[in-house]
């Protein structure tokens, strides 16, 4: 079986489709415990690197490039993770932290901006207009972020293999089109495959130490 | 069952893509026909609705109304296919022209861009670099287009149900996973689904019918009973009305006219 990622805009329930994914494929559902695994494996506070991959980067990260050391570290750690058992990972990055796996399925969920503003109505119990703002400061920071670290944008479709909306499309509706990608020859992690994802490992670890 | 609007940019695979599906699901495979059929529908040169729907907008329409018009025929023809059976339409916007048609599943076929200047090549017979030019040219055009006459970008990927990337994914890996979504129940027609797309098939043809005379005309339609908004000089209602009311009535499906009329105020 594959290895998935699940890039999710805000608001736009991709979290949901990756835990029911996970069920149906009998795969292990990871996002944030990735952050823990790399503070262990390297040593370094937990809360240090939350900060580091999630805040927008800074004017100082951009002159020292400090976000990229801390990148770094999670890299390593998916690597090391995505060998040892299937996994849907919804956390952050996945298809940059994965880009040079091929054969990852690489998914991004969407939603209609309409039902993303109402569930942030809902969620946060705010005005339309105000949820409006909140998207488009959340959408903002996530474009920032990946153009300081990847210089590529987000939204651009070519970083996926499937993109689904949600809206008319149900989540087990995007949960079933996603299962059945997962079974197509082209994301199989074959043999060739774990040697390939055993030398990124490997390099991802020489690069978070150095 | 349902009707798979293909988007696709030009060279990318994305017609391969819409004939085999409607193979594999028994549907029509339509494109270039719809304009044919508004062309005869609407006694209009399929040469120049052809060139309404897909170029660029120039700064001279941007003052009249042609593209408008050509459009609204498109839509009318396109929406009369829907209701006559199944299919797959692979043609211009098709996920503007149904974007309120529940039921319709609407997909964005994209290629690798490398695939898609080697697909220009082997087609035109042109060099790389040419190749580059000539699909930038296109991406440009459409991209113009589409925000011209909906202030949407055929692009941006929240506009569509799907997309699928054929870098990893082959044409008929597409095919499947596209027919897989399309027979989930809420891609299919319902006795209630089919009745929203009847009413807004007939506010379409009657749009159609007055967009030349009106071309602000807004129309909208319940089991044959049409409402329609038109606008004019404050004197001239009684006879802007009449004249309205006279070519709707001739549209298939209506049974009952209401027409509203905007009077158009005079600078002082």
């Amino acid at each position: 079986m594959p290895i998935i990622t699940i890039s999710r805009g805000s608001y736009s329930r991709g979290k949901e489709v990756a835990e029911r994914l996970a069920r149906e494929l009998g795969h292990q559902c990871i996002s944030r415990e990735i952050i823990l695994e790399a503070s262990e494996q390297f040593n370094i506070p937990e809360i240090q690197l939350v900060h580091a991959i999630e805040d927008a980067p800074s004017f100082l990260d951009r002159v020292t490039r400090g976000k990229e050391r801390y990148v770094a570290y999670v890299r390593a750690a998916l690597l090391r993770r995505v060998q040892v058992g299937d996994v849907v990972y919804h956390g952050f990055a996945g298809h940059l932290l994965l880009r040079d796996v091929p054969s990852a399925l690489k998914v991004r969920i969407l939603a209609r901006i309409e039902d993303r503003i109402q569930e942030v109505v809902k969620r946060d119990r705010v005005s339309e207009d105000e949820a409006r703002e909140r998207i488009a400061k959340a959408d903002d920071e996530r474009r920032k972020w990946s153009h300081h670290l990847y210089r590529v944008d987000p939204g651009d479709v070519s970083l996926y293999d499937i993109v689904l909306r949600i809206g008319p499309m149900t989540l087990d509706d995007a949960v079933g089109a996603i299962a059945l990608a997962a079974r197509l020859p082209a994301f199989q992690t074959t043999p060739e495959v774990r040697k390939t994802l055993a030398e990124l490992a490997d390099r991802a670890d020489a690069e978070a130490r150095s | 069952m349902s009707v798979i609007t293909i988007s696709r940019g030009s060279y990318s695979g994305g017609r391969e893509v819409a004939e085999r599906l409607a193979k594999k699901l028994g549907f029509e495979c339509i494109s270039r026909e719809v304009i044919l059929a508004a062309s005869e529908q609407f006694n209009i040169p399929q040469l120049k609705l052809l060139e309404a729907v897909r170029d660029a907008p120039s700064i001279l329409d941007r003052y009249r109304f042609g593209k408008e018009r050509y459009v609204a025929y498109v839509r009318a023809a396109l929406l009369r296919h829907v209701q006559r059976g199944d299919l797959v339409y692979h043609g211009f916007a098709g996920h503007f022209f149904l974007q309120q048609i529940p039921f319709a599943l609407s997909v964005r076929i994209v290629a690798d861009p490398e695939d898609r200047i080697q697909e220009v090549m082997r087609r035109e017979g042109i060099s790389a670099a040419e190749a580059r030019r000539t699909l930038e040219r296109i991406d440009e055009e459409r991209s113009r287009w589409s925000r011209h006459l909906y202030g949407i970008d055929t692009s941006d990927p929240s506009l569509y149900d799907m997309v699928l990337n054929l870098r990893s994914l082959s044409i008929d890996d597409a095919v499947e996973l596209i027919a897989q979504s399309a027979q989930r129940p809420a891609f299919r027609r319902t006795p209630e689904t089919t009745r929203i797309l009847d009413n807004f098939a007939l506010a379409a043809q009657v749009e159609a019918v007055l967009i030349a005379e009106f071309p602000q005309a807004k129309a909208s339609a319940r089991d044959g009973n049409v409402f329609v908004a038109i606008h004019g000089p404050m004197g001239l209602q009684q006879g802007l009305t009449d004249k309205a009311r006279d070519l709707v009535s001739f549209v298939e499906g209506v049974k009952q006219v209401t027409i509203h009329f905007v009077p158009l105020m005079t600078a002082d």
